[in-house]
């Protein structure tokens, strides 16, 4: 057998040798969360598919790597919707201007004897002044919500929902499984009606395949090609699921990965890996630990961790 | 539940009308390296594997990519692959499986010998 294989471009990282996973949690700056928002906005209005934006990802080349996870999809936004000509370089160039205005806030009066070097205060994260994609991003919403393409309300309710109740719902999930059989079952056979069926709105964006770990198999999820994750179920994914290391290296050494993760599997376990590399999205539901035995399904939620629902981690219950 | 709750209740699944391949069948992912976007990667083109599952018919993502519409629709399948079958130095177990989606015009028949 001949190991080698075409690369289809940067993106398509699986088998590549990469260093150690950074498995902290970076969380997301504000205009991450807007940029994001935005995108998935733009792609349940149909402006553009999510296929069109992940070619201009691609097709950036080298500058791929050179770009953040964020900046890659603000550009390939742009690319986009200027090939469709509903924005103009010249409107972006100019709303950009007018974003970058509205940063020029101090937020108090500064006392005489303090220039503060000499450079204006600008009310952002960092106390640096905006970065460029974050104009970028705001510049773009402005010029949709200018077409009425969309509004601000929208964007600010889809940032909501990602940070207060998409990220809840995934434990639940697991939680309710662990105590209803007949329920765990259907999940199992036909994820989406068994989830809706718990009053949770998947939003017609997400098909869903819940895998089962079990005593002889444990599941782990990746997408080598992208970012793939069930969003609607489970929020954003973790920094390290996004990363050129994690898409690389866990289809194939899947276990050395979760071994750096803390996690073990004998080999007399099954390790399968899951690429989500399509149409659908995957959720691992985990075992459930030993000594749960008569809890809640509220606290059997609390030890559901977002990196058990990817299999890169598994439910404990802490000594007592 | 009522009437207009189960109306709303959408399967995972699509119905995938005139299947080439049906759950338990070989194939063979192609390994044509034609430019453009695709979303079979590089590491599964030329690997022997089993369907799984049929997920059922999605509008195309390589048409999709370009602006056009996506039809005809694809067929899309769960296809599982034995990781020694994928990387001839794999350290795991000889039984790990690598399941991934391959569109139905990827995939090859194999003659069950």
């Amino acid at each position: 057998m001949n190991d080698s294989f075409e690369k289809m471009g940067p993106h398509d990282l699986g088998g590549d040798d990469a260093g150690p996973i950074d498995f902290q949690d970076h969380g997301m700056k504000h205009w991450e969360k807007q940029s994001n928002a935005l995108r998935m906005t733009v792609t349940k209005k149909k402006l553009a598919t999510l296929d069109e934006m992940r070619r201009a990802a691609e097709d950036l080349g080298e500058r791929y790597f050179e770009l953040s996870y964020f900046e890659r999809l603000a550009e390939a936004l742009v690319i986009v919707l200027k090939e469709k000509k509903i924005i103009t370089d010249e409107e972006l160039d100019s709303q950009i201007a007018v974003v970058k205005e509205r940063f020029n806030v101090p937020i108090v009066d500064l006392p005489h004897d303090h220039d503060h070097d000499g450079k204006p205060i600008q009310e952002d994260e960092s106390g640096e002044g905006p970065l460029y994609h974050q104009l970028v991003s705001l510049a773009v919403q402005d010029l949709l919500e200018r077409y009425s393409f969309i509004d601000s309300v929208e964007i600010r309710e889809k940032i909501q929902k990602f940070d207060v109740d998409y990220p809840n719902r995934g434990p639940k999930v697991v939680a309710r499984a662990w105590v209803d059989e007949e329920f765990k079952s259907q999940l199992l056979k036909d994820a989406n009606p068994a989830i809706e069926s718990m009053g949770i709105d998947l939003e017609h964006a997400v098909k869903l395949i819940v895998v089962e770990n079990t005593r002889d198999i444990h599941n782990i999820v990746v997408c080598t090609l992208c970012s793939c994750y069930p969003r609607q179920l489970m929020g954003q994914p973790p920094t390290w699921y996004k990363s050129r290391s994690y898409r690389s290296r866990v289809v194939k050494d899947p276990r050395g990965v979760l071994e750096e993760f803390g996690t073990k599997i004998p080999l007399t376990m099954q390790v399968i890996t899951h690429d989500s590399n399509a149409d659908m999205r995957y959720m691992v539901l985990p075992r459930r630990p030993s000594g749960t035995e008569n809890w809640d399904e509220a606290k059997l939620e609390s030890i559901v961790s977002r990196d058990a629902l990817v299999g890169i981690s598994v439910p404990e219950v802490s000594a007592q | 539940m009522s009437l207009a709750m189960t109306d709303k209740i959408i399967s995972s699944y699509t119905p995938a009308p005139n299947n080439r391949f049906n759950i338990g069948d070989r194939v063979l992912v192609h390994s044509n390296s034609s430019p453009g976007h695709r979303r079979t990667p590089g590491y599964i083109r030329g690997r022997m594997g089993i369907i799984k599952r049929i997920c059922g018919e999605f509008l195309n993502p390589e048409e999709l990519a370009y602006g056009f519409d996506g039809l005809p629709k694809r067929i899309l399948y769960r296809v599982s692959f034995k990781q020694i079958d994928i990387w001839s130095d794999y350290t795991g177990a000889v039984e790990d499986t690598l399941e991934i989606e391959i569109y139905e015009h990827w995939l090859l028949p194999v003659e069950n010998s």
